[in-house]
């Protein structure tokens, strides 16, 4: 039984890193309903930012340089919308999931030119450290970090969207960007504000994969499937939705790989993904209505 | 997103692949008398730049640079057909670390670029669509570095020679090692097989091989690429009272293992784990004291006592003039890019021809002492070089080096230290 708070307690912290894995995309997603591709690709390359920060500013932690990283990938995503992604917006799905696609593969191949196809890690003793309940029983520092910045990030997020103007704002521009327009709200630069959020707290999460495990040039792939599986099953757009999705995810893997054998760990997670998609296809705290 | 296929695409696409399956019959006759007159022998060198092997392919372009500047200084090689020397050229196209792109570059290098001969290297992923490609197209083929096994299960080969070691070779080596310190540990070891052909080659040989030696082997079952918890496997290792880990894992599975290992207060004493700990970035990434102790396998290392049979300068000498110039660790490939265009030197010298069949002949019977040992194939098409045993500690040039520590099968090759066990807490 001991073994399964082991289980139980990782599957919840790592819900936690996957929530704010997956916050970006759900937001962009379901609010300026496009589709960023890149997303995985702007998390690593803020690790990368990161690391570079650190070696270059001794003055810096990793834990303070998140106060120069997140900003710094705040601009990147705003003046990526505004210039780029803005110029296709409107035009339907798939020209801003192409250029999002290209934008991944530029970062991927700029990041091996510059940092070399090494294995990189943000160093800090909190990655081994842990408290020991039992011999079968320890708590991991580096996740419960993890966890919380996940759930500080989302309740930012919630009462962002809910208590600011800007928060209504990106809310109305999305809702019917026709009228948001006439009551005097410049979507199009609602939408910058809103990529720069989003990339923001991929910045976050980048940071914190950077620290937990490893990263290379052509990790983010691999988190973008991730915040696709948190998405779909919190429900797009939901902020409260994608912390819940984290935790299905996280648990899902964790308690189906003890269950079923490690083979089955990934697959576990996608098969609950697919009897939502069967049961609840808008998510699990999606509106039921707003699904369209 | 439609991902519907339409009537006319359908057709479209049909039309091609008909086409490209009747031209398959032709083409190999066309590229076969197509010796144009080239100035340069041009060699197809499909090669991991990028994606997740990369570590593997990085140092390419710069043996490549060394290797032709030794061979065409002198002019090249004697070419009947040309009669004269012709300087080698090399062709490095991108696989981008998968199969499937690798086998598109591997035909367009034979089609397109109508190279004269192939050398590849660098895992399975890369080495076995490739040479499937050459002996569609007949064309000759030196591949290296991916395990024997593996490679074989893409055979049996005509047209392809391949050098590395064999499955169980590193079975015998990594056993040896945990019979080092046999009476020291409870002989209980737990595998980390992933679900990839290494995995599925190394765990039925180990599983035999470790019974008979008395060891209890504690398997958890097959795991995809990318787990992101370790945490049931590390349960049951606990439970079980694993005292050793033995695995082949992709880096970053590794990282994430060791790191989770030690969160949870799992301590083996003894660690052999292929793959992931070949390179000293993914040493390093492991972060703080995790790398010490660890053992690897090495298969090519600056104290491997062969030379160059171009100029006969030593593996020490490769590996310094890479971290001179690059301010980098030595690596394993290093020497294996360098034999690859040794042995294909070789071939081309004996053949004095560019004619396929002659080439591979000359490949065939190729008995030459090269900078990672001596390469003599065998019938089956392999020959095997040789295998010892690395242990990762704190480095004096570098934050970690790895010594060579076991050398059982290899005597030839010295050990730089001893074996340091068990691993630290």
């Amino acid at each position: 039984m001991e073994e399964y708070f082991q289980l139980i307690l990782n599957g919840i912290l790592l819900g936690g890193l996957y929530a704010a894995v997956g916050v970006g995309l759900s937001m962009m997603f379901g609010i300026v309903k496009q589709v960023n591709l890149a997303h995985g690709d702007l998390m690593i390359l803020a690790s990368y930012l990161c690391m570079v920060l650190i070696t270059h500013l001794k003055f810096l932690n990793l834990w303070t340089a998140v106060i120069l990283v997140v900003p710094i990938m705040f601009a990147v995503g705003f003046l990526l919308q505004k210039y780029i992604m803005n110029r296709v917006q409107g035009m339907g799905m798939e020209p801003p999931l192409i250029v999002a696609f290209g934008l991944s593969i530029i970062i991927q191949n700029g990041l091996m030119l510059i940092f070399s196809p090494d294995s990189q890690s943000l160093e800090t003793p909190l990655a081994i450290m842990s408290l020991r309940v039992t011999d079968m029983f320890y708590i991991p520092a580096i996740y419960v970090i993890d966890f919380l910045t996940g759930i500080a990030l989302i309740i930012f997020l919630h009462l962002f969207f809910k208590y600011s103007y800007l928060g209504w704002a990106i809310r109305a521009a999305s809702d019917d960007e026709n009228t948001a327009q006439l009551m005097g709200i410049d979507t199009r630069n609602i939408y910058a504000w809103a990529m720069g959020i989003a990339i923001s707290s991929a910045a976050v999460s980048g940071i914190l994969i950077g620290a937990t495990k490893n990263f290379y040039p052509h990790t983010g792939p691999q988190y973008l499937i991730i915040a696709f599986g948190v998405t779909i099953i919190g429900g797009v757009g939901s902020m409260a939705g994608t912390l819940l999705g984290g935790l299905v995810l996280g648990l899902a893997q964790l308690l189906g790989g003890k269950i079923f054998g490690p083979g089955y760990q990934l697959l576990s997670g996608y098969i609950i993904l697919l009897a939502l998609l069967a049961v609840r296809p808008q998510g699990l705290l999606s509106k039921a209505g707003r699904a369209d | 997103m439609s991902n519907t296929i339409s009537r006319r695409r359908f057709i479209k696409n049909m039309t091609i692949a008909g086409a490209a399956i009747s031209a398959n019959g032709i083409l190999p006759s066309l590229v076969k008398n197509s010796f144009a007159a080239r100035d340069h022998i041009l060699i197809g060198r499909p090669n991991p730049t990028t994606g997740p092997l990369a570590s593997f392919g990085e140092a390419t372009p710069w043996v490549d640079d060394i290797v032709l500047n030794v061979i065409n200084q002198a002019g090249g090689i004697y070419i009947k057909e040309a009669g004269r020397k012709l300087p080698i050229k090399i062709k490095v196209v991108d696989t981008q670390s998968d199969p499937t792109k690798a086998g598109d570059a591997a035909s367009k290098l034979i089609l397109k670029d109508q190279i004269d001969l192939m050398v590849v290297m660098h895992t399975p992923d890369t080495v076995n669509p490739v040479a499937a490609m050459c002996e569609r197209f007949e064309m000759p083929c030196i591949s290296l570095d991916a395990p024997v096994g593996a490679w074989l299960s893409g055979g049996p080969y005509e047209w392809s020679y391949h050098a590395f070691w064999t499955e169980d070779a590193i079975s015998d080596l990594y056993i040896g090692m945990w019979e080092q310190h046999g009476d020291k540990h409870n002989k209980t070891v737990g595998v980390l097989w992933p679900n990839d052909p290494d995995g599925k080659a190394w765990s039925p040989i180990f599983a035999r091989k470790a019974a008979a030696k008395g060891y209890k082997i504690v398997d958890t079952g097959h795991f995809p690429y990318h787990m992101e918890d370790f945490s049931a496997i590390i349960g049951t290792f606990k439970k079980q009272g694993v005292q050793i880990i033995c695995g082949t894992l992709i880096p970053p599975d590794f990282i994430t293992f060791w790191r989770q290992a030690h969160q949870q207060g799992f301590a083996p004493k003894m660690a052999t784990i292929g793959k992931a700990i070949l390179f000293p970035s993914d040493v390093g990434a492991l972060g703080g004291n995790l790398p010490e102790g660890l053992l690897a396998e090495n298969w090519w290392s600056p104290y491997h006592p062969f030379k160059s049979s171009l100029d006969n300068s030593t593996a020490k000498e490769l590996c310094d003039r890479w971290t001179k110039e690059t301010s980098k660790p030595w690596v394993g490939p290093l020497g294996f890019k360098y034999a690859g265009l040794e042995i294909a030197a070789d071939a081309l010298l004996r053949a004095g021809t560019l004619e396929k069949k002659a080439l591979l002949k000359a490949i065939g019977e190729t008995d030459l002492n090269t900078i990672v040992g001596p390469i003599k194939y065998n019938a089956k098409h392999y020959s095997e070089t040789p295998l010892v045993g690395g242990q990762w500690v704190k480095g004096k040039q570098f934050k970690w080096e790895m010594n060579i520590v076991y050398n059982e099968q290899h005597p030839e090759i010295l050990k730089t230290a001893e074996m340091q066990f068990p691993l630290p807490r």
